[in-house]
């Protein structure tokens, strides 16, 4: 089985069919085409998305519903396209679909979430997407309250 | 802010090669087209904004309160669905 050094999970052994491709890679990580969901038990709901392109590269992650139970994400014919799933809006409790929205965590101040670019992983495929919400006013830092360093 | 009116198979021209094509104006979209020398990076304003985001969370650091907040999440959802 292929294995990864990662900075902050150690040597990760994984196997193919856990991998989500992504064929444009996330915005400003381009290169990184291919990631793993990490989920730990104690850290959940929290999740990561760990590139294997670069085992220093993750990021740390909610599922969107979490932040907002009604929160869907608008799939539009380019995102339909690489994701290999319909277009249409996905609502975030789904379990076809995963929608996970990125987090900052800053020093000081409440962590932040993108609703305005959420990650979706669908499960069937095997392919993962940052879809841009255009003409959304859903925030690229939505604040977390109870998320406070 | 420069504002020029354009109809449907216009232009408008940069320098150093670049132009901006009115392809089509259908309701309240505008298809444009783009001609510049390649080592111009043509993106969507909104895809800097993620990419401005992506690169702030991926220099973050794992907090250590994450654990903490995880069970304080985890301990909050228990209490709503016992209160259901």
């Amino acid at each position: 089985m292929p294995s990864i050094h990662t900075a902050e999970f150690g040597q990760l052994t994984y196997e193919e069919s856990q991998v989500f491709v992504f064929p444009d890679g996330l915005h400003g990580f381009e290169g990184s085409k291919e990631f793993l969901l990490i989920q730990r038990e104690g850290l959940a709901p929290f999740c990561f998305l760990q590139s294997l392109a670069e085992g220093a590269l993750r990021f740390i992650c909610l599922p969107a519903r979490v932040i907002d139970p009604a929160y869907a994400a608008a799939v539009d014919t380019e995102d339909a396209g690489e994701l290999q799933i319909p277009a249409g809006n996905y609502a975030a409790v789904r379990p076809d679909v995963v929608v996970l929205a990125i987090l900052t965590i800053p020093d000081e101040g409440p962590a932040t979430a993108n609703l305005f670019a959420p990650v979706l992983l669908a499960t069937a495929t095997r392919r993962g997407r940052q879809c841009i919400q255009f003409g959304s006013s859903a925030p690229a830092a939505h604040a977390v309250p109870w998320m406070v360093a | 802010m420069l504002v020029i009116r354009r109809r449907a198979g216009e232009a408008i021209v940069l320098p150093d090669g670049i132009e901006i094509h009115v392809l089509d104006i259908s309701g309240s979209r505008v298809k444009l087209g783009v001609v510049a020398p390649a080592q111009v990076a043509v993106v969507r304003k909104e895809a800097v904004e993620a990419r401005r985001q992506n690169l702030a969370a991926a220099a973050s650091p794992l907090p250590n309160a994450l654990t903490a907040w995880a069970q304080a999440y985890r301990d909050g959802s228990e209490q709503v669905r016992s209160e259901d």
